[in-house]
Protein backbone atom coordinates (compact mmCIF):
# COMPACT_ATOMS: atom_id res chain seq x y z
CA UNK A 1 0.00 0.00 0.00
CA UNK A 2 0.99 2.77 -0.79
CA UNK A 3 1.66 5.74 2.04
CA UNK A 4 1.79 9.00 -0.29
CA UNK A 5 1.30 10.40 -3.48
CA UNK A 6 4.37 9.30 -5.89
CA UNK A 7 3.53 12.62 -7.81
CA UNK A 8 4.41 15.31 -4.85
CA UNK A 9 7.76 12.99 -3.78
CA UNK A 10 11.31 13.47 -5.29
CA UNK A 11 13.78 10.57 -4.80
CA UNK A 12 17.43 11.31 -5.00
CA UNK A 13 20.63 9.07 -3.94
CA UNK A 14 23.31 9.37 -1.45
CA UNK A 15 26.14 7.32 -2.64
CA UNK A 16 24.82 3.70 -2.20
CA UNK A 17 21.57 5.06 -0.63
CA UNK A 18 18.32 6.55 -1.89
CA UNK A 19 16.28 8.63 0.36
CA UNK A 20 12.62 10.40 -0.73
CA UNK A 21 10.94 13.73 0.32
CA UNK A 22 8.19 16.11 -0.50
CA UNK A 23 8.78 17.99 -3.53
CA UNK A 24 9.96 21.39 -2.23
CA UNK A 25 7.17 23.39 -4.26
CA UNK A 26 4.75 21.35 -2.38
CA UNK A 27 5.38 22.76 1.17
CA UNK A 28 3.69 25.50 2.73
CA UNK A 29 5.58 26.27 6.10
CA UNK A 30 8.17 28.58 5.93
CA UNK A 31 10.66 26.14 8.29
CA UNK A 32 10.83 23.36 8.63
CA UNK A 33 13.00 20.33 11.35
CA UNK A 34 13.72 16.83 9.84
CA UNK A 35 13.06 14.19 12.20
CA UNK A 36 14.63 10.79 11.40
CA UNK A 37 13.71 7.86 13.03
CA UNK A 38 15.72 5.39 12.33
CA UNK A 39 15.18 1.61 14.04
CA UNK A 40 16.90 -1.41 14.36
CA UNK A 41 15.11 -4.85 12.47
CA UNK A 42 17.69 -6.96 13.21
CA UNK A 43 17.07 -10.81 14.35
CA UNK A 44 17.72 -10.16 17.98
CA UNK A 45 14.28 -8.26 17.67
CA UNK A 46 12.38 -10.83 17.26
CA UNK A 47 9.54 -10.77 19.33
CA UNK A 48 9.66 -7.19 19.64
CA UNK A 49 7.84 -6.59 16.57
CA UNK A 50 4.43 -4.65 17.63
CA UNK A 51 6.52 -2.94 20.80
CA UNK A 52 8.56 -1.32 18.17
CA UNK A 53 6.02 0.10 15.88
CA UNK A 54 4.25 0.65 18.93
CA UNK A 55 6.42 3.11 19.84
CA UNK A 56 6.83 4.76 16.44
CA UNK A 57 3.00 5.59 16.10
CA UNK A 58 3.06 6.72 19.73
CA UNK A 59 5.87 9.10 18.12
CA UNK A 60 4.03 10.57 15.24
CA UNK A 61 0.99 11.23 17.72
CA UNK A 62 2.34 12.70 20.51
CA UNK A 63 4.44 15.02 17.74
CA UNK A 64 0.90 15.48 15.98
CA UNK A 65 -0.28 17.38 19.44
CA UNK A 66 2.81 19.63 19.59
CA UNK A 67 2.42 23.47 19.14
CA UNK A 68 4.71 23.26 16.06
CA UNK A 69 3.50 20.04 14.49
CA UNK A 70 2.84 21.90 11.36
CA UNK A 71 6.64 22.55 11.30
CA UNK A 72 7.78 19.08 11.27
CA UNK A 73 8.71 16.44 8.35
CA UNK A 74 9.30 12.84 9.71
CA UNK A 75 11.08 10.05 7.56
CA UNK A 76 10.62 6.78 8.75
CA UNK A 77 13.81 3.97 8.31
CA UNK A 78 14.56 0.34 9.45
CA UNK A 79 17.71 -1.26 9.39
CA UNK A 80 18.86 -4.48 9.53
CA UNK A 81 22.02 -5.54 6.92
CA UNK A 82 20.29 -3.17 4.66
CA UNK A 83 18.58 0.03 5.64
CA UNK A 84 15.08 0.30 4.38
CA UNK A 85 13.17 3.53 4.18
CA UNK A 86 9.35 2.72 5.07
CA UNK A 87 8.71 6.44 4.20
CA UNK A 88 10.39 9.09 3.62
CA UNK A 89 10.60 13.35 4.04
CA UNK A 90 6.79 13.91 4.81
CA UNK A 91 4.79 16.59 6.43
CA UNK A 92 4.18 15.50 10.37
CA UNK A 93 0.37 16.34 9.73
CA UNK A 94 0.15 14.22 6.81
CA UNK A 95 1.10 10.92 8.23
CA UNK A 96 -0.66 8.25 8.99
CA UNK A 97 0.64 6.28 11.81
CA UNK A 98 -2.36 3.63 11.67
CA UNK A 99 -0.75 2.84 8.66
CA UNK A 100 2.58 2.17 9.81
CA UNK A 101 3.47 -1.96 9.70
CA UNK A 102 5.37 -4.00 11.65
CA UNK A 103 8.68 -4.99 10.74
CA UNK A 104 10.62 -8.34 9.77
CA UNK A 105 13.08 -8.58 12.50
CA UNK A 106 15.82 -10.70 10.79
CA UNK A 107 19.21 -10.14 9.88
CA UNK A 108 22.84 -8.32 10.63
CA UNK A 109 23.26 -5.05 12.32
CA UNK A 110 24.36 -2.43 9.82
CA UNK A 111 24.41 0.21 12.49
CA UNK A 112 26.97 2.83 10.96
CA UNK A 113 25.50 2.27 7.30
CA UNK A 114 21.89 2.95 8.86
CA UNK A 115 23.25 6.40 10.50
CA UNK A 116 25.52 6.80 8.18
CA UNK A 117 22.41 7.43 5.40
CA UNK A 118 20.17 8.97 7.82
CA UNK A 119 22.61 11.87 8.09
CA UNK A 120 23.67 12.08 4.40
CA UNK A 121 19.53 12.04 3.46
CA UNK A 122 19.23 14.77 5.88
CA UNK A 123 22.05 16.93 4.87
CA UNK A 124 21.21 16.67 1.05
CA UNK A 125 17.16 17.24 1.45
CA UNK A 126 18.15 19.89 3.90
CA UNK A 127 20.14 21.54 0.92
CA UNK A 128 17.28 21.22 -1.05
CA UNK A 129 15.25 22.75 1.40
CA UNK A 130 17.49 25.42 1.96
CA UNK A 131 17.89 26.39 -1.92
CA UNK A 132 13.83 27.25 -2.23
CA UNK A 133 14.49 29.50 0.60
CA UNK A 134 13.25 27.11 4.12
CA UNK A 135 15.10 27.52 7.00
CA UNK A 136 15.86 23.90 8.27
CA UNK A 137 17.38 21.98 11.41
CA UNK A 138 17.29 18.36 12.07
CA UNK A 139 16.80 15.43 14.89
CA UNK A 140 18.03 11.88 13.87
CA UNK A 141 16.97 8.59 16.33
CA UNK A 142 18.98 6.13 15.75
CA UNK A 143 17.10 2.90 17.97
CA UNK A 144 19.35 -0.07 18.07
CA UNK A 145 19.87 -3.22 20.34
CA UNK A 146 23.66 -4.16 19.24
CA UNK A 147 27.14 -3.43 18.29
CA UNK A 148 27.72 -2.63 14.18
CA UNK A 149 28.56 -5.67 12.32
CA UNK A 150 27.88 -5.36 8.71
CA UNK A 151 28.41 -1.60 8.14
CA UNK A 152 30.30 -0.47 4.68
CA UNK A 153 30.51 3.24 6.20
CA UNK A 154 33.23 3.83 8.73
CA UNK A 155 32.82 6.01 12.06
CA UNK A 156 35.51 8.73 10.55
CA UNK A 157 32.75 8.88 7.78
CA UNK A 158 29.75 9.51 9.86
CA UNK A 159 31.53 12.14 11.71
CA UNK A 160 32.01 13.86 8.84
CA UNK A 161 28.74 13.79 7.77
CA UNK A 162 27.29 15.51 11.26
CA UNK A 163 29.64 18.62 10.32
CA UNK A 164 29.01 19.15 6.37
CA UNK A 165 25.67 20.31 6.79
CA UNK A 166 25.99 23.01 9.29
CA UNK A 167 29.54 24.19 7.81
CA UNK A 168 27.99 24.26 4.44
CA UNK A 169 25.09 26.69 6.35
CA UNK A 170 22.52 24.92 4.34
CA UNK A 171 20.71 23.37 7.59
CA UNK A 172 21.10 25.04 10.95
CA UNK A 173 22.07 22.22 13.01
CA UNK A 174 21.78 18.58 13.43
CA UNK A 175 21.34 16.69 16.62
CA UNK A 176 22.11 12.28 16.49
CA UNK A 177 20.67 10.55 19.41
CA UNK A 178 21.57 7.12 19.62
CA UNK A 179 18.95 4.85 21.68
CA UNK A 180 20.15 1.56 22.85
CA UNK A 181 17.38 -0.66 23.57
CA UNK A 182 17.93 -4.34 25.16
CA UNK A 183 21.68 -2.93 24.81
CA UNK A 184 23.18 -3.16 28.07
CA UNK A 185 25.89 -5.32 27.15
CA UNK A 186 26.79 -2.93 24.43
CA UNK A 187 26.91 0.34 26.37
CA UNK A 188 30.67 1.00 26.27
CA UNK A 189 30.93 0.34 22.78
CA UNK A 190 27.67 2.10 21.89
CA UNK A 191 29.18 5.46 24.02
CA UNK A 192 32.25 4.87 22.54
CA UNK A 193 30.40 4.69 19.14
CA UNK A 194 28.77 8.29 19.98
CA UNK A 195 32.11 9.74 21.23
CA UNK A 196 34.03 8.83 18.13
CA UNK A 197 31.45 9.81 15.61
CA UNK A 198 30.50 12.90 17.48
CA UNK A 199 27.09 12.26 17.39
CA UNK A 200 24.77 14.37 19.94
CA UNK A 201 23.56 11.81 23.26
CA UNK A 202 23.73 8.46 23.89
CA UNK A 203 21.03 7.11 25.65
CA UNK A 204 20.29 3.89 27.22
CA UNK A 205 17.03 3.15 27.05
CA UNK A 206 16.65 -0.32 28.69
CA UNK A 207 14.65 -3.07 28.36
CA UNK A 208 12.25 -3.81 25.29
CA UNK A 209 9.48 -3.69 27.33
CA UNK A 210 6.10 -1.67 26.26
CA UNK A 211 6.85 0.48 29.54
CA UNK A 212 10.12 1.17 28.65
CA UNK A 213 9.14 1.64 25.17
CA UNK A 214 6.14 4.13 25.43
CA UNK A 215 9.06 6.05 27.87
CA UNK A 216 11.09 5.93 24.56
CA UNK A 217 8.87 7.54 22.81
CA UNK A 218 7.83 10.20 25.28
CA UNK A 219 11.56 10.86 25.25
CA UNK A 220 11.88 11.32 21.41
CA UNK A 221 8.99 13.04 21.17
CA UNK A 222 9.91 16.02 23.58
CA UNK A 223 13.35 16.01 22.39
CA UNK A 224 11.62 16.69 18.66
CA UNK A 225 9.51 19.57 20.07
CA UNK A 226 12.55 21.20 21.78
CA UNK A 227 14.73 20.97 18.62
CA UNK A 228 12.10 22.58 17.37
CA UNK A 229 11.37 25.40 18.99
CA UNK A 230 15.60 25.95 18.45
CA UNK A 231 14.99 26.52 14.93
CA UNK A 232 15.94 29.74 14.44
CA UNK A 233 18.23 30.59 17.03
CA UNK A 234 21.58 29.31 15.36
CA UNK A 235 22.33 26.94 17.54
CA UNK A 236 20.55 23.22 18.46
CA UNK A 237 18.64 22.65 21.56
CA UNK A 238 19.55 20.78 24.41
CA UNK A 239 20.02 17.21 25.06
CA UNK A 240 16.93 16.27 27.08
CA UNK A 241 17.39 13.17 29.91
CA UNK A 242 16.08 10.36 29.15
CA UNK B 1 -2.87 32.38 -7.63
CA UNK B 2 -1.40 32.48 -4.44
CA UNK B 3 -0.28 34.98 -2.32
CA UNK B 4 1.43 35.65 1.24
CA UNK B 5 2.49 38.52 3.42
CA UNK B 6 5.56 38.91 6.29
CA UNK B 7 6.13 41.54 8.92
CA UNK B 8 9.10 42.04 11.27
CA UNK B 9 9.99 44.67 14.02
CA UNK B 10 12.58 46.96 13.06
CA UNK B 11 15.94 47.55 15.08
CA UNK B 12 14.74 50.93 16.31
CA UNK B 13 11.71 49.45 18.19
CA UNK B 14 13.49 46.21 19.25
CA UNK B 15 16.05 48.72 21.20
CA UNK B 16 13.38 50.39 22.99
CA UNK B 17 11.01 47.88 23.68
CA UNK B 18 8.06 49.08 21.62
CA UNK B 19 5.99 46.35 19.73
CA UNK B 20 6.09 45.71 15.85
CA UNK B 21 3.89 48.80 14.65
CA UNK B 22 3.47 46.67 11.14
CA UNK B 23 0.79 44.52 10.18
CA UNK B 24 0.43 42.34 6.97
CA UNK B 25 -2.40 40.24 5.78
CA UNK B 26 -4.23 38.36 2.91
CA UNK B 27 -7.68 36.58 1.85
CA UNK B 28 -9.29 35.04 -0.86
CA UNK B 29 -12.08 36.15 -2.36
CA UNK B 30 -15.20 34.38 -1.94
CA UNK B 31 -15.90 34.03 -5.52
CA UNK B 32 -12.78 31.88 -5.88
CA UNK B 33 -11.08 34.91 -8.34
CA UNK B 34 -10.03 37.64 -6.59
CA UNK B 35 -7.69 38.18 -3.70
CA UNK B 36 -6.90 40.86 -1.05
CA UNK B 37 -3.69 41.78 0.42
CA UNK B 38 -2.99 44.61 2.70
CA UNK B 39 -0.37 46.19 5.18
CA UNK B 40 -0.53 48.96 7.57
CA UNK B 41 2.57 50.63 9.67
CA UNK B 42 1.53 52.46 12.68
CA UNK B 43 2.60 56.07 13.37
CA UNK B 44 5.41 55.70 15.67
CA UNK B 45 4.97 58.77 17.53
CA UNK B 46 1.14 59.10 18.47
CA UNK B 47 0.30 59.22 21.37
CA UNK B 48 4.27 58.76 22.77
CA UNK B 49 5.57 56.23 24.61
CA UNK B 50 2.03 54.14 25.69
CA UNK B 51 1.22 54.65 21.96
CA UNK B 52 -0.89 51.61 20.63
CA UNK B 53 -0.44 52.24 17.09
CA UNK B 54 0.09 48.26 16.56
CA UNK B 55 -3.41 47.97 17.22
CA UNK B 56 -4.88 50.42 14.65
CA UNK B 57 -2.66 49.33 11.66
CA UNK B 58 -3.80 45.53 12.37
CA UNK B 59 -7.27 46.78 12.58
CA UNK B 60 -6.75 49.00 9.81
CA UNK B 61 -5.98 45.60 7.87
CA UNK B 62 -8.64 43.58 8.95
CA UNK B 63 -11.46 45.91 8.21
CA UNK B 64 -10.29 46.44 4.32
CA UNK B 65 -10.10 42.67 4.37
CA UNK B 66 -13.99 42.35 6.44
CA UNK B 67 -15.24 44.84 3.72
CA UNK B 68 -13.60 43.25 0.88
CA UNK B 69 -15.07 39.81 1.81
CA UNK B 70 -18.01 41.62 2.21
CA UNK B 71 -18.13 43.14 -1.31
CA UNK B 72 -20.88 42.12 -4.00
CA UNK B 73 -20.50 42.53 -7.94
CA UNK B 74 -17.38 44.62 -8.95
CA UNK B 75 -14.45 44.85 -6.59
CA UNK B 76 -12.22 46.91 -8.45
CA UNK B 77 -15.25 49.49 -9.11
CA UNK B 78 -15.81 49.83 -5.71
CA UNK B 79 -11.81 50.69 -5.15
CA UNK B 80 -11.89 53.42 -7.86
CA UNK B 81 -15.35 54.72 -6.77
CA UNK B 82 -13.75 55.19 -3.45
CA UNK B 83 -16.71 52.70 -1.91
CA UNK B 84 -14.21 50.06 -0.13
CA UNK B 85 -12.27 52.65 1.15
CA UNK B 86 -14.91 54.43 3.01
CA UNK B 87 -16.09 50.94 4.24
CA UNK B 88 -13.16 49.93 5.54
CA UNK B 89 -12.75 53.06 7.34
CA UNK B 90 -16.18 53.14 9.10
CA UNK B 91 -15.47 49.93 10.08
CA UNK B 92 -12.15 50.89 11.90
CA UNK B 93 -14.56 54.16 13.13
CA UNK B 94 -16.23 51.76 15.36
CA UNK B 95 -13.54 51.34 17.32
CA UNK B 96 -13.72 54.29 18.84
CA UNK B 97 -13.49 54.33 22.19
CA UNK B 98 -12.05 51.30 22.31
CA UNK B 99 -9.06 52.72 21.45
CA UNK B 100 -7.81 55.51 21.55
CA UNK B 101 -7.94 58.19 18.42
CA UNK B 102 -4.55 58.42 17.94
CA UNK B 103 -3.90 54.34 18.05
CA UNK B 104 -5.74 54.23 14.71
CA UNK B 105 -2.88 56.44 12.87
CA UNK B 106 -1.78 54.02 10.54
CA UNK B 107 -0.87 53.85 6.65
CA UNK B 108 -2.70 51.68 4.26
CA UNK B 109 -1.11 50.08 1.09
CA UNK B 110 -3.16 47.31 -0.47
CA UNK B 111 -3.60 45.34 -3.35
CA UNK B 112 -7.04 43.96 -4.83
CA UNK B 113 -6.43 41.55 -7.44
CA UNK B 114 -9.62 41.17 -9.46
CA UNK B 115 -10.89 38.38 -12.65
CA UNK B 116 -8.98 41.20 -15.05
CA UNK B 117 -7.49 44.69 -13.24
CA UNK B 118 -5.46 44.41 -9.96
CA UNK B 119 -5.53 47.70 -7.64
CA UNK B 120 -2.67 49.28 -5.84
CA UNK B 121 -4.81 51.62 -2.81
CA UNK B 122 -1.90 53.60 -1.16
CA UNK B 123 -2.86 55.81 2.02
CA UNK B 124 0.03 57.39 3.41
CA UNK B 125 3.61 55.69 1.86
CA UNK B 126 5.63 52.73 1.01
CA UNK B 127 6.58 50.93 -2.48
CA UNK B 128 5.33 48.98 -4.89
CA UNK B 129 6.72 46.47 -6.95
CA UNK B 130 5.49 44.96 -10.14
CA UNK B 131 7.06 42.02 -12.24
CA UNK B 132 5.44 41.40 -15.32
CA UNK B 133 5.11 38.90 -17.80
CA UNK B 134 6.79 40.45 -20.37
CA UNK B 135 10.68 40.68 -18.14
CA UNK B 136 10.51 43.84 -16.92
CA UNK B 137 10.21 44.93 -13.50
CA UNK B 138 8.64 48.70 -12.30
CA UNK B 139 8.96 50.11 -8.79
CA UNK B 140 6.99 52.45 -7.44
CA UNK B 141 8.14 54.33 -4.06
CA UNK B 142 5.61 56.74 -2.15
CA UNK B 143 6.74 59.32 0.06
CA UNK B 144 5.69 62.02 1.93
CA UNK B 145 7.75 65.06 2.87
CA UNK B 146 9.49 65.22 6.33
CA UNK B 147 8.29 61.45 6.36
CA UNK B 148 5.41 62.49 7.72
CA UNK B 149 2.77 60.69 5.78
CA UNK B 150 -1.69 61.39 5.35
CA UNK B 151 -3.28 58.80 7.54
CA UNK B 152 -6.35 57.32 6.58
CA UNK B 153 -7.72 58.13 10.15
CA UNK B 154 -7.63 61.52 10.24
CA UNK B 155 -10.66 61.18 7.70
CA UNK B 156 -12.86 60.03 10.87
CA UNK B 157 -11.39 62.22 13.47
CA UNK B 158 -10.88 65.83 13.88
CA UNK B 159 -7.20 65.59 13.59
CA UNK B 160 -6.56 66.87 9.92
CA UNK B 161 -5.54 70.11 12.25
CA UNK B 162 -2.34 68.31 13.54
CA UNK B 163 -1.34 67.34 10.37
CA UNK B 164 -1.35 70.29 8.83
CA UNK B 165 0.24 71.38 11.71
CA UNK B 166 3.11 69.12 11.24
CA UNK B 167 3.67 69.68 7.70
CA UNK B 168 3.47 73.60 8.52
CA UNK B 169 0.79 74.31 6.17
CA UNK B 170 -2.50 75.44 6.14
CA UNK B 171 -4.34 72.68 3.31
CA UNK B 172 -3.16 69.42 2.70
CA UNK B 173 -3.76 69.74 -0.75
CA UNK B 174 -0.38 71.29 -0.71
CA UNK B 175 1.82 69.27 1.11
CA UNK B 176 3.51 67.14 -1.25
CA UNK B 177 3.67 63.58 -1.69
CA UNK B 178 6.84 62.58 -3.75
CA UNK B 179 6.59 59.33 -6.21
CA UNK B 180 9.18 57.84 -8.46
CA UNK B 181 9.06 55.88 -10.83
CA UNK B 182 12.03 53.34 -11.47
CA UNK B 183 11.55 50.71 -14.41
CA UNK B 184 14.38 47.58 -15.02
CA UNK B 185 14.63 45.78 -17.80
CA UNK B 186 17.54 43.36 -18.89
CA UNK B 187 19.02 44.34 -21.63
CA UNK B 188 18.60 48.34 -20.83
CA UNK B 189 20.00 51.16 -18.27
CA UNK B 190 16.38 51.22 -15.94
CA UNK B 191 15.07 54.56 -16.07
CA UNK B 192 13.81 56.92 -13.49
CA UNK B 193 11.29 59.32 -12.85
CA UNK B 194 9.98 61.24 -10.46
CA UNK B 195 6.45 62.92 -10.14
CA UNK B 196 5.52 65.81 -7.11
CA UNK B 197 1.52 65.08 -6.08
CA UNK B 198 -0.47 67.22 -4.22
CA UNK B 199 -1.21 65.49 -0.87
CA UNK B 200 -5.11 65.70 -1.44
CA UNK B 201 -4.32 62.96 -4.05
CA UNK B 202 -4.84 60.64 -1.40
CA UNK B 203 -7.64 62.50 0.63
CA UNK B 204 -10.70 59.96 0.58
CA UNK B 205 -10.14 56.43 -1.47
CA UNK B 206 -6.30 57.18 -1.10
CA UNK B 207 -4.22 56.84 -4.46
CA UNK B 208 -4.87 54.17 -6.78
CA UNK B 209 -3.17 52.76 -8.95
CA UNK B 210 -4.28 49.96 -11.96
CA UNK B 211 -2.74 47.11 -13.35
CA UNK B 212 -3.59 44.53 -16.18
CA UNK B 213 -3.83 40.68 -13.96
CA UNK B 214 -2.81 39.59 -17.39
CA UNK B 215 0.46 41.16 -17.79
CA UNK B 216 1.45 40.72 -14.53
CA UNK B 217 3.73 37.64 -12.95
CA UNK B 218 3.74 39.21 -9.37
CA UNK B 219 2.79 42.47 -7.23
CA UNK B 220 4.01 43.42 -4.11
CA UNK B 221 3.55 46.34 -1.69
CA UNK B 222 6.18 47.54 1.12
CA UNK B 223 5.70 49.24 3.90
CA UNK B 224 8.41 52.47 4.54
CA UNK B 225 10.63 50.04 6.09
CA UNK B 226 11.56 49.21 2.97
CA UNK B 227 13.04 52.46 2.89
CA UNK B 228 15.15 52.04 6.23
CA UNK B 229 18.09 49.61 5.08
CA UNK B 230 21.10 51.60 5.91
CA UNK B 231 24.54 50.23 5.12
CA UNK B 232 27.57 52.22 6.00
CA UNK B 233 25.67 55.69 5.92
CA UNK B 234 24.29 54.46 2.83
CA UNK B 235 20.47 53.71 2.45
CA UNK B 236 20.32 51.02 0.11
CA UNK B 237 17.59 51.90 -2.68
CA UNK B 238 14.72 49.90 -4.41
CA UNK B 239 16.74 48.77 -6.90
CA UNK B 240 18.98 46.71 -5.06
CA UNK B 241 16.61 45.50 -1.90
CA UNK B 242 13.34 44.60 -4.47
CA UNK B 243 14.82 41.98 -6.14
CA UNK B 244 16.01 40.34 -3.00
CA UNK B 245 12.54 39.96 -1.90
CA UNK B 246 10.35 38.83 -4.74
CA UNK B 247 12.60 36.60 -6.03
CA UNK B 248 9.93 34.07 -5.22
CA UNK B 249 11.45 30.39 -5.26
CA UNK B 250 8.15 28.46 -5.19
CA UNK B 251 4.84 30.20 -4.60
CA UNK B 252 3.06 27.84 -2.29
CA UNK B 253 1.90 28.54 1.22
CA UNK B 254 4.30 30.77 2.92
CA UNK B 255 6.65 31.64 0.13
CA UNK B 256 6.52 36.01 0.65
CA UNK B 257 7.69 34.75 4.32
CA UNK B 258 10.10 32.19 3.11
CA UNK B 259 12.12 34.84 0.84
CA UNK B 260 11.67 37.63 3.40
CA UNK B 261 13.45 35.59 6.14
CA UNK B 262 16.07 34.34 3.59
CA UNK B 263 17.03 37.97 1.94
CA UNK B 264 17.05 39.21 5.68
CA UNK B 265 18.77 36.64 7.33
CA UNK B 266 21.51 35.60 4.14
CA UNK B 267 21.18 38.57 1.48
CA UNK B 268 21.07 41.62 2.39
CA UNK B 269 23.79 42.43 4.69
CA UNK B 270 22.35 44.82 7.25
CA UNK B 271 19.08 45.14 9.32
CA UNK B 272 16.11 47.61 8.71
CA UNK B 273 15.92 49.74 11.36
CA UNK B 274 12.15 50.80 10.85
CA UNK B 275 9.47 47.85 11.33
CA UNK B 276 9.24 46.42 7.91
CA UNK B 277 6.16 44.81 6.17
CA UNK B 278 5.45 43.72 2.61
CA UNK B 279 2.54 41.89 1.01
CA UNK B 280 2.88 40.09 -2.03
CA UNK B 281 -0.01 38.00 -5.40
CA UNK B 282 1.66 36.06 -7.86
CA UNK B 283 -0.42 35.40 -10.71
CA UNK B 284 1.03 32.08 -11.50
CA UNK B 285 3.03 30.96 -14.51
CA UNK B 286 -0.09 31.99 -17.12
CA UNK B 287 -2.58 34.93 -16.73
CA UNK B 288 -5.40 31.97 -16.47
CA UNK B 289 -4.31 30.47 -12.72
CA UNK B 290 -7.21 30.48 -10.36
CA UNK B 291 -6.85 32.20 -6.67
CA UNK B 292 -5.12 29.69 -3.93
Amino acid sequence: MKLFNDDDMLTRRVGNFQFSGVRPDKLGAPEYTLVTITTDETGSLQGFESELVAMKKAIIEACRRDPRAEFLMVRDVWFAEQVREAHGFNELMSIDPASYQEPTCTGMTALYDATYSSLAATNEYAKTLRDNDFNVNAVIFVITDGDDNQSSHTVADIRAEMTRGVKAEFIESVMVILVGINAQRFEAKLTAFKNDAGLTQYVDAGAASPQNLARLANFVSKSISSQSQALGTGGPSQALNF
Amino acid sequence: MNFDHYFAIGRAHQRTGLPCQDYAHGVSGRDGNSVFVGLSDGCSCAGGPKGETDIGARLLVRAFETEFLAQQGDVIAAVVRGELQKAALDRLAAFRGMIADDDMLATFVGIVAGADTVAVIVMGDGAIAIKERSGRSRYIRIEWRNSMPYYPAYAMQDKLWTFLEAHEQNDVDATPVTIEYLTVEPGREPESAIEKERGASQIGGGRIFLFSRAEIESLAVFSDGIFSFVKEGRTLPLSELVPRFVNFKGTVGRFVARRAMAALSREIDCPHDDDFSMAAIHFGLSPEEPAC
